[in-house]
């Protein structure tokens, strides 16, 4: 998250130049503070955050601790007890202790999915904006292929091939959702590649590599990190209907699709255990959503003004 | 238009030969083996083993197989199921129906709510009405829906039995030829009293399920693209000389508005198709998403090829009717695009 | 805004109407909510019992399973003679039995000879016109080693077969009146090959069973009606339904909701909800089975026994039967369930105690902690309905002796292929009787197992109880056998190739209005003697 954060106010640093006081994070920031459903998101977010980074200080016991004494204790509310406030599931491992590292994995996988596609995207899609004919040909058709399939039905295959692990989901969904960057950077970046200052620039001789990351690149920033924030949370979907479906982190590592998954079978008699770890997905995802549609407010300028 | 449209057609083949390579070579690599992933604790010996993929074609080279498998795609023939032993394009297209069902009736539910839905929010913007719908729509885009059709089935199917739990008819009551797949319209020609309305009881917590997501992004969709023509001059114009609000919203705004709204309907068949597994998964429902996890826990190479090479020319050819669609709404962009 | 309201009460009711529709049953149809498509439904090619299970209303054998046990009793067979030196059995078939009629095929003649040959020859005559159809796979057929027990099978009238054994064999019966035996019609068979579409003869089913065969869609469901002509007598349900539903939970929901009567393979946890419910009966029956950890004796610590003892004491084997099994299974001391008429009784199982297992750890020269890998199922199997939550398990009592497991698995088939050629340090596995002998079990303890792709996964071979094996084969007398079997119980426990965990007890959630259906030890689902309220 936090590399998130900061990759924003460096957006905003480069055009401010040409816009007018006050200063470009403090604008950003105004205009984020309007919509409320995008500060209750980023609190939560950094909530969420916070107990992924400070699992083992903040979870009352291990994560993988099997209590046999315990085993599917209900809930506090449900006639349970403090030691486990939200029950323990079908071996004896705290719920809560579970869904606060399942945080950690969560995150991590949403995070590192949306880093991977990101720098892979925006290097494919300028390269086709800046090459063009068949380079760009190339890029796009296999972008396409990509985006033809299904994105479950890619995402599984691609675990099948490689084998379910932590890992390989992140590739398997990056996969799935690399086309998204990669069109949107080449769209923007086409546009502006046709923008007066890019062909001044490119009389005046500059190299491509500078070019393209110094003047085409953060222009079209803005939608990208958009595009990313949403990323983030489509990755955590994906990544725990993988999960769901038995090919996602393997035990006994909590994440929450496959602790779902593992636990379906006590819908009717601990219905918590499925509850619970859903419960976190939607919460988490609603979160990084609503603040993803904060800074799509924040940083499009039509919506700002309207 | 037809030069567009044509051109358009023939780009996608390039596409197609690429995709049954991929494909092709894809599942390939997953490990295992089709003839070990049935054997069951008996075990196999070597020799029987070798016996067997060799009736499979199987000891092939790999390029003899792909050249044989095209060879067979190019006079329409998908292979045949190395589980079942049933041609590929006959069970594909036995289970597709009920798929193309699911997903229409889910996409209705979510155009015909979510519509609305959005224009209210733009309308009323900023309001409480606003900010609730909003934040439903956030929850419905958010939402795991494997979890929410566990809860959906739990709740409405199980502990109040207003809906029946899966399965697309009541197998008790009706048996009847099912001449097009479609259930909907089956029931109707099968002269059955009831059959028709049991076929909908089926339909109402799948599609749900399915729409939540579509239906949200339909409803963020329209409002932001409300919002956006509502500031335009010619909407204040309209305005300004006092045409009946219902008037301008409804006629002059919403036209304008449903445009990118129609390409966004267009490019969710893909996601759709792929949220079809889970909610398949989930109801029982004999789709076509069902077909492909199996195919891959079978390492039914020819049904998964194939299943993955139908779905894609489905989702290729929407994708291809949302652009000609677009082109013949928006002529600026059919020569530039 | 007014408008809208109004829209959506219509809309609201319209939609209470639609979901509060009846679901009135009519009183002769049975549901069956079966676990998955059948792959065709020829039960020589299929291995699955979800397969078996969608072709058994439509066929009979030769010789059959009284229902709901391993018991023989003649079928299309009325009677049959064994040869004075053991290796003829002449089988005497039943006249005047029809074969069911499809849309397309008429039967013009009864049951006779040339469709026990033909059934037969397909499966191993190569010039037999349908040895290829449908990919050719005959697994059973192998599997039972039926290639080497069946030297001869010929017709010497239209109602007389006599099979010729290379040597006498006590367990042909039985593999007589397993599914793979079934018996097809050479006649439709013939049909179909006239006009050219022979693999439609393992699509559309034509028998001489209870029940004949009407419809099948892919995923949805497989529709029978009751064969008024049947040999046993018209069955009592007029309409079978199998509405196919692959996911455990759906099943469970549609059994209590009445939209099935008959419900297999509940999840353990579903089982107590179950038993609470006044319209459901739960029946149950020990499971003919074993699901057991096996330790590689030819890797290292694991060629100790000593180890391999201390292992299993260090698993709390309760605990995972609470967990895994809920009350769907037995703990196990040996490797047949108690059920079989081998089974010895006076073994002392071991008990759980971490701290005589570290002790015997470092007496056995392990010292320190020490990685092994420990290998799961992806799948659910008959014996094991929770393979990964038996590993978490383990894993974790593991780690209290010194003992790091590293938890491993494959898609299926490569996780069965791996773990026969030996890769794994210590693997679940299991297994299922196919037909209630003994010898079906201990077999794959016997050093034969031990070559790669073999079935003894522990690649463990004693030369005592491999000799007591095979002798086991040869000798007829019930009691020798026995002593055998016995003596090869104690020497398992002894030397503890295998930690036997659990046998894994049946349910069958079945509704009240059911009447007389019977679970069979061989985890067949069988509808004929069945009737409703």
């Amino acid at each position: 998250m936090a590399a998130e954060m900061s990759s924003i106010v460096s957006i905003d640093e480069v055009p401010a130049t040409l816009r007018a006081p006050p200063g470009p994070f403090a604008a950003f920031w105004y205009s984020f503070r309007q919509n409320k459903g995008a500060v209750v998101g980023l609190v939560i977010v950094l909530i969420v955050v916070g107990l992924a980074v400070f699992a083992p200080l903040v979870a009352p016991h291990s994560p993988i601790e099997q209590f046999r004494d315990a085993v599917k204790a209900p809930p506090v509310w449900a006639g349970g007890n403090w030691r486990f406030a939200l029950g323990t599931d079908g071996v004896g491992r705290d719920m809560l202790s579970r869904l606060i590292y399942g945080a950690r994995v969560s995150l991590f996988i949403g995070v590192a999915v949306m880093t991977v596609s990101f720098v892979v995207g925006v290097l494919l899609g300028l390269l086709a904006a800046y090459f063009g004919s068949l380079v760009d040909i190339v890029i796009t058709r296999v972008m396409d292929l990509i985006m033809s399939v299904p994105d479950l039905v890619l995402a599984i295959l691609a675990v099948a091939i490689l084998g379910p692990s932590l890992i390989n989901t992140i590739v398997a969904v990056t996969i799935v959702y690399l086309p998204r960057y990669v069109r949107l950077v080449r769209a923007s970046a086409a546009s502006e590649m046709q923008k007066d200052y890019v062909v001044a620039a490119k009389v005046a001789g500059v190299g491509p590599i500078r070019l393209m990351l110094s003047s085409v690149l953060p222009n079209c920033l803005a939608p990208l990190v958009i595009q990313a924030a949403l990323g983030v949370s489509d990755a955590i979907l994906e990544a725990a209907a993988l999960g769901f479906l038995g090919l996602g982190a393997q035990p006994p590592t909590p994440e929450w699709g496959s602790m779902l998954a593992d636990s379906r079978e006590f819908i009717r008699s601990d219905p918590w255990i499925v509850t619970l770890p859903g419960l976190a997905i939607l919460i988490t995802v609603v979160a990084i959503n609503l603040m993803g549609d904060g800074l799509r407010d924040a940083l499009d300028p039509k919506m700002r003004t309207s | 238009m037809i030069g567009f449209f044509l051109r358009r057609i023939v780009l996608t083949i390039p596409t197609f030969i690429a995709l049954t390579f991929l494909t092709f070579v894809a599942i390939r690599l997953v490990p295992g083996d089709p003839v070990e992933a049935r054997v069951g604790e008996h075990g196999i010996t070597p020799e029987r083993l070798a016996l067997l993929r060799h009736q499979l074609g199987l000891d092939q080279p790999v390029w003899k197989q792909f050249l044989d498998y095209g060879w067979g795609l190019l006079h329409g023939n998908f292979g045949t199921s190395l589980s079942t032993s049933g041609s590929v394009l006959t069970e594909f297209m036995t289970l597709f129906p009920a798929t193309v069902e699911l997903s229409l009736v889910a996409m209705a539910l979510a155009i015909l709510i979510g519509i609305p839905t959005g224009v209210i929010a733009a309308v009323k913007r900023g309001s409480w009405t606003d900010q609730i719908l909003m934040s439903l729509s956030v929850t419905g885009y958010s939402m795991p829906i494997f979890w929410w059709g566990l809860l959906l089935v739990m709740l409405f199917a199980e502990r109040l039995g207003w809906a029946p739990v899966g399965g697309r008819i009541d197998l008790i009551r009706f048996d009847y030829d099912t001449p097009t797949g479609f259930m909907l319209i089956d029931s109707l020609l099968s002269d059955e009293p009831g059959a028709f309305l049991d076929a909908v009881r089926h339909l109402v917590l799948p599609a749900i399920v399915l729409g939540t997501i579509p239906l949200a992004v339909v409803a963020r969709m329209t409002r932001s693209s409300m919002l956006e023509v509502l500031n335009e001059d010619y909407v204040r114009t309209a305005r300004a000389k006092g045409l009946s609000p219902f008037r301008v919203i409804g006629i002059h705004a919403l036209r304008n508005a449903l445009i990118p709204v129609t390409t966004v309907i267009g490019l969710m068949t893909g996601s759709l198709l792929a949220g079809a597994v889970l909610t398949e998964t989930i109801f029982s429902w004999p789709g076509v998403g069902h077909y492909l996890i199996d195919g891959i826990s079978r390492r039914d190479y020819p049904a998964l090829q194939g299943g993955i090479m139908l779905i894609s020319v489905v989702v290729i050819f929407v994708n291809l009717l949302v652009d000609v669609t677009y082109g013949a709404i928006n002529p600026r962009i059919r020569h530039g695009g | 805004m007014n408008a809208l309201t109004l829209f959506r009460a219509a809309v609201g009711l319209g939609l209470a109407a639609l979901l509060l529709g009846s679901t009135a049953a009519s009183a002769k149809t049975l549901v069956y909510c079966s676990e998955g498509s059948p792959e065709n439904f020829t039960p020589a090619i299929n291995t699955t019992g979800t397969s078996l299970d969608a072709a058994r209303p439509v066929f009979d054998q030769l010789v059959e399973f009284e229902r709901g046990s391993t018991n023989l009793k003649p079928g299309l067979a009325e009677s049959w003679t064994i040869g004075p030196d053991g290796k003829t059995i002449t089988f005497k078939l039943r006249q005047g039995v029809k074969f069911g009629a499809t849309k397309e095929f008429k039967p013009t003649r009864d049951f006779n000879a040339d469709d026990v040959l033909f059934s037969f020859q397909r499966q191993f005559d190569e010039k037999n016109p349908y040895f290829k159809v449908s990919g050719g796979k005959y697994d059973y057929y192998n599997d039972m080693d039926m290639p080497t027990i069946l030297k001869d099978i010929k017709k010497t009238d239209d109602h007389t077969i006599v099979m010729t054994l290379s040597q006498p064999n006590v367990a042909i019966l039985a593999n007589l009146a397993m599914d793979f035996a079934t018996i097809q019609s050479a006649e439709y068979a013939d049909y179909l090959m006239k006009k050219g579409k022979p693999e439609q003869f393992d699509q559309v089913p034509v028998g001489t069973g209870p029940f004949v065969f009407s419809a099948y869609q892919k995923d949805a469901v497989i529709r029978f009606k009751a064969n008024p002509d049947y040999w046993g007598g018209k069955p009592a349900i007029d309409d079978l339904v199998y509405a196919i539903t692959p996911d455990p939970t759906a099943r469970i929901s549609k059994l209590k909701t009445g939209e099935c009567q008959v419900s297999p393979l509940p999840r353990p946890a579903d089982i107590p909800e179950l038993q609470k419910d006044a319209n459901i009966n739960v029946l149950t029956q020990p499971g003919l089975n074993i699901g057991y950890l096996a330790f590689n004796a030819t890797k290292p610590p694991f060629d100790k026994k000593e180890v391999r003892q201390a292992l299993s004491m260090a698993i709390d084997r309760k605990a995972i039967l609470t967990q895994v099994y809920g009350q769907a299974g037995q703990m196990a001391k040996n490797l047949i369930p108690p059920t079989m008429w081998a089974y010895d009784d006076s073994v002392v199982d071991y008990t759980f105690d971490p701290e005589k297992a570290k002790a015997m750890l470092k007496s056995a020269g392990v010292s320190g902690s020490i990685d092994i890998d420990l290998w799961y199922m992806p799948v659910q199997r008959p014996y094991n309905p929770d393979a990964k939550r038996m590993a978490e398990m383990m894993q974790s009592d593991l780690a209290k002796v010194g003992v790091n497991a590293k938890l491993v698995t494959y898609e299926w088939g490569e996780y069965r292929k791996r773990i026969q050629n030996g890769e794994a340090t210590t693997a679940l596995f299991g297994w299922t009787g196919d037909n209630g002998d003994p010898d079906n079990f201990f077999f794959f303890l016997g050093c034969d197992g031990t070559k790669p792709a073999a079935s003894n996964i522990a690649k463990w071979c004693d030369k005592d109880f491999n000799d007591k094996l095979a002798q086991a084969r040869q000798v007829t007398e019930l009691d020798q056998r026995k002593k055998l079997y016995s003596d090869m119980q104690v020497i398992q426990h002894d030397q503890e190739p295998v930690l036997n965990i659990a046998h894994s007890l049946q349910y069958e959630p079945v509704r009240k209005e059911v009447i007389d259906f019977k679970m069979s030890p061989l985890g067949r689902n069988q509808f004929d003697g069945v009737s409703l309220k």
